[in-house]
């Protein structure tokens, strides 16, 4: 008993000295998780989806004026609103967990390449299942900018002039679209909201962990799908045009732009002036490595996002003028990745993986 | 060493361990594990040497599951005893050396522990096998066995000890601080535990109790309160940490410390129970010649092991040379990123390979911060690229002979991201083998 004592009263002594002593590493800031959580349910995830709702049904009032008047104004006013949800999509759909990933709308929303035969194929047969999971790349944002901008607006205009079932399976895309993200958001209000903030914690299947990995896959998709694919990051530097999205429309720039911006609001807790607890605050509460962690990454979302603002034609025109910048860009993209995949997390020391598997 | 003692600590250890094996396997198989951590990866990370062991095709890899499930009830009931240890022993070990993605310690001491129990005649009392083969019961049987069994457990605890000894632990309390800040929002004990103070507590009592626990828990006079104190420190690693049925593993194995006289109690209870005769049984003080190298082999072997880092140049969290089969348990915690690259030699152009397209969560966690890990993914995706011919469109290339490049960087108990390899080395080229890996940047501490 008596060394047993001696070992107790010595391991105290021991971590008393020792905590005396001046460390690197530590969270000195307290920090509140549980208001992190609450602020991005409440301030950035509810609001984006809500927003996105009502783009997607600004979107199908759109489509119904255009129905009602097949007239070139009406269609120009369809595509302006696609291309506003389509934008709001890019920061809503970062969150790809409970709702978002119960409809899957990330993956109905978003699937790119279009597969163009598919949809002509589906239209004038007439027959098909837009939940198939084999149409999942004949829907969404992505067959619509087939079907709004193919060719030139007005060849778009005189296709859904012609053909009535051009025209219903148009309208059949958003009535899908607008189902599920009613369903999303209306989940969020009844209950999900609470779920959320009340799954604290770390483990892989905790908020915190579904917010961190969602947020950097959704940078990764970024990072690999919207742009390297297309400019041939994974093929030997041989560019890869087909993969590019929103091609007929052009558009891709603006959405890479979207998603870049959406990834900075959401590190930092922040949306459309809602100004919440977000990583960045949990990141700045860890001292010295958090300033500096902070500092880059602040700056390479800037640096960013700037590049980008320097192209100012297509992605597809720029891989065709094999302009170097793109790869230059790349390179700053994937700059990021090791801030806000590696050092962040392990400030966090969240699981990132999936599996809720043993450690020892 | 070989004068007989009572065979009873050694029946009731066969029992729980047979009983914690079956239990590890059944919640192994309900977790779905089976399935994410061997059917499902296509590529698997042998350890150096065991290169050949190879998965069971689609689902015939639960068949060593089930296997285990059969040797173990085996085990309990004392029922063709040497052969359902080894049968436990080999389809254990077979699991565990499939991929070092799932290596754990107390997996390993797993391993061992069952080596060991192949050998001692647990079987010899309170058992099936003493009906079915006739065999007389035994009452005493040389030392050695219970021995050897307290010193596995005892060196367990030790180096875990003493691999505590090292800057992070002692002076910057980590990774404990950062794990522990997780808990912050819990009511009540939340700030509690997430205190810099709590963390320094935990890394020294960890530290003194890992040391001193086994020579606690020989003393007669300590052993109580010892045990007390494994219950009590298991108990709460297993609240605060993910790390499975470890804690149960060591409150069960640790009851082989108590007299021989509580074991007897216990089984004689459970004879009186299960209505089983029992005899008058041997005394058996001999020990078979090569067992008794074996014993030595084994021991010296185990004692060594632990030490082979200092083989190695460099930090030992960084380089992780020497690192498993130490008992360093809970002592880092690691990020990285590895960004390999697949150049072609006659244009230098590239492709950046997205490791979800070869690699599980798991396996990609573990490529990305351990070399030897990274080596072998290297060698992989040489594999998979070298003499093909790539299709892109109009466009069409030959790899013959592709250079693999990576571009690495690891976060080591929550310090910022470092350099760990950087893209100058062919991959192709780099040997897995036992030597110093040059490759491996300097860690800046």
């Amino acid at each position: 008993m008596k060394r047993f004592k001696l070992v107790f009263v010595s391991a105290l002594a021991l971590s008393l000295l020792s905590s005396k002593c001046k460390e690197p590493v530590e969270p000195t800031v307290e920090f509140n998780k549980t208001a992190l959580l609450a602020d991005y349910a409440d301030k950035v995830i509810v609001p984006s989806l809500t927003d996105l709702q009502g783009e997607i049904s600004t979107l199908k009032s759109s489509f119904s004026s255009f129905q009602a008047d097949v007239t070139q104004a009406n269609l120009e006013a369809l595509q302006n609103a696609w291309k506003t949800a389509y934008l709001q999509f890019q920061h809503s759909q970062i969150f790809n967990f409970g709702p978002s990933m119960d409809y899957g709308i990330k993956g109905a929303f978003g699937t790119y390449p279009c597969d163009t035969a598919k949809v002509d194929n589906n239209i004038t047969s007439g027959s098909y299942t837009l939940g198939a999971a084999g149409n999942a790349d004949a829907i969404g944002f992505p067959a619509m900018d087939y079907l709004l901008f193919d060719l030139s607006t007005q060849e778009a205009l005189n296709r859904l002039a012609s053909d009535a079932n051009r025209l219903t399976y148009l309208g059949e895309l958003i009535d899908k679209m607008q189902i599920e993200i009613n369903a999303v958001v209306n989940a969020w209000n009844t209950s999900y909201t609470q779920e959320f903030k009340a799954n604290t914690g770390t483990s892989s299947t905790s908020s915190m962990s579904f917010l961190v990995n969602e947020f950097n896959k959704d940078y990764e998709l970024t990072k690999v799908a919207k742009f390297g694919i297309p400019i041939g990051q994974q093929s030997l530097g041989i560019p890869q045009p087909e993969y590019i999205e929103a091609p007929y429309s052009g558009f891709s720039f603006d959405l890479i732009k979207a998603s870049l911006e959406a990834s900075r609001e959401v590190y930092k807790g922040d949306y459309k002036g809602n100004d919440g607890i977000g990583f960045q605050d949990y990141v700045l509460s860890f001292v010295d490595q958090g300033q500096t962690l902070n500092t880059d990454i602040t700056s390479t979302y800037t640096s960013v996002l700037n590049k980008f603002e320097t192209f100012n034609t297509t992605l597809k025109a720029e891989i065709n003028a094999e302009n170097t910048e793109l790869s230059a860009a790349y390179d700053l993209i994937q700059s990021q990745v090791v801030n806000i995949k590696t050092d962040m997390p392990a400030l966090f020391a969240i699981m990132i993986t999936y599996q809720d598997n043993d450690g020892d | 060493m070989y004068r007989g003692v009572s065979i009873a600590p050694l029946v009731v250890f066969r029992i729980i361990f047979g009983a914690l094996m079956l239990f590890g396997a059944v919640r192994f198989l309900s977790k779905g594990w089976v399935f994410d951590n061997y059917i499902l990866p296509d590529f698997h990370f042998t350890y150096l040497g065991f290169d050949w062991v190879e998965k069971l095709p689609g689902n015939w890899m639960y068949l060593p599951f089930i296997l285990m499930i059969i040797a173990s009830i085996g085990m309990i009931l004392g029922a063709f005893y040497r052969i359902n240890a080894t049968l436990l022993f080999l389809s254990f070990s077979y699991i565990e050396l499939i991929d070092k993605t799932y290596y754990l310690n107390h997996y390993y001491f797993v391993s061992l522990m069952l080596l060991l129990l192949i050998f001692i005649p647990a079987h010899r009392r309170f058992s099936l096998d003493l009906k079915i083969f006739k065999l007389q019961q035994w009452d005493e049987v040389p030392a050695i066995y219970r021995n050897i069994i307290c010193f596995l457990l005892g060196l367990v605890y030790f180096f875990a000890g003493i691999a505590k000894i090292e800057y992070d632990w002692l002076v910057l309390a980590q990774p404990l601080k950062l794990w522990l800040d997780k808990f912050h929002h819990l009511p009540l004990i939340g700030g509690i535990l997430a205190n810099d103070y709590v963390a320094y507590f935990f890394a020294y009592f960890g530290l003194i109790y890992d040391t001193t626990i086994p020579f606690l828990l020989l003393g007669k006079k300590t052993r109580p309160y010892a045990y007390f104190f494994v219950i009590s420190f298991h108990i709460i690693t297993w609240l605060l940490f993910p790390i499975g049925v470890f804690p149960w593993v060591m409150i069960c194995s640790t009851l082989i410390f108590f007299p021989a006289s509580f074991h007897l109690k216990l089984l004689q209870k459970l004879e009186a129970w299960l209505k089983v005769k029992t005899q008058k049984g041997m005394v058996v003080t001999k020990v078979n010649q090569l067992y008794k190298y074996f014993i030595l082999v084994f021991v010296v072997v185990q004692l060594l092991l632990p030490f082979r880092y200092l083989l190695y140049p460099g930090n030992l969290f960084w380089n992780e040379e020497g690192f498993r089969f130490s008992w360093r348990v809970m002592l880092m915690h690691k990020e990285g990123l590895a960004t390999f690259y697949i150049e072609d030699r006659n244009t230098g152009k590239q492709i950046e390979i997205d490791n979800s397209d070869y690699l599980t969560e798991s396996q990609e966690k573990q490529m990305a911060t351990q070399a030897d890990f990274l080596i072998q993914y290297g060698h992989h995706l040489y594999d998979q690229f070298k003499d093909t011919l790539l299709v892109y469109g109009q466009h069409q290339v030959h790899l013959v002979d592709p250079i693999v490049r990576a571009d690495v960087k690891v976060s080591l108990n929550g310090r910022l991201n470092q350099q760990f390899v950087s893209k100058k080395y062919n991959f192709a080229d780099l040997k897995y083998d036992l030597k110093h890996r040059t490759f491996i940047e300097e860690f800046k501490p």
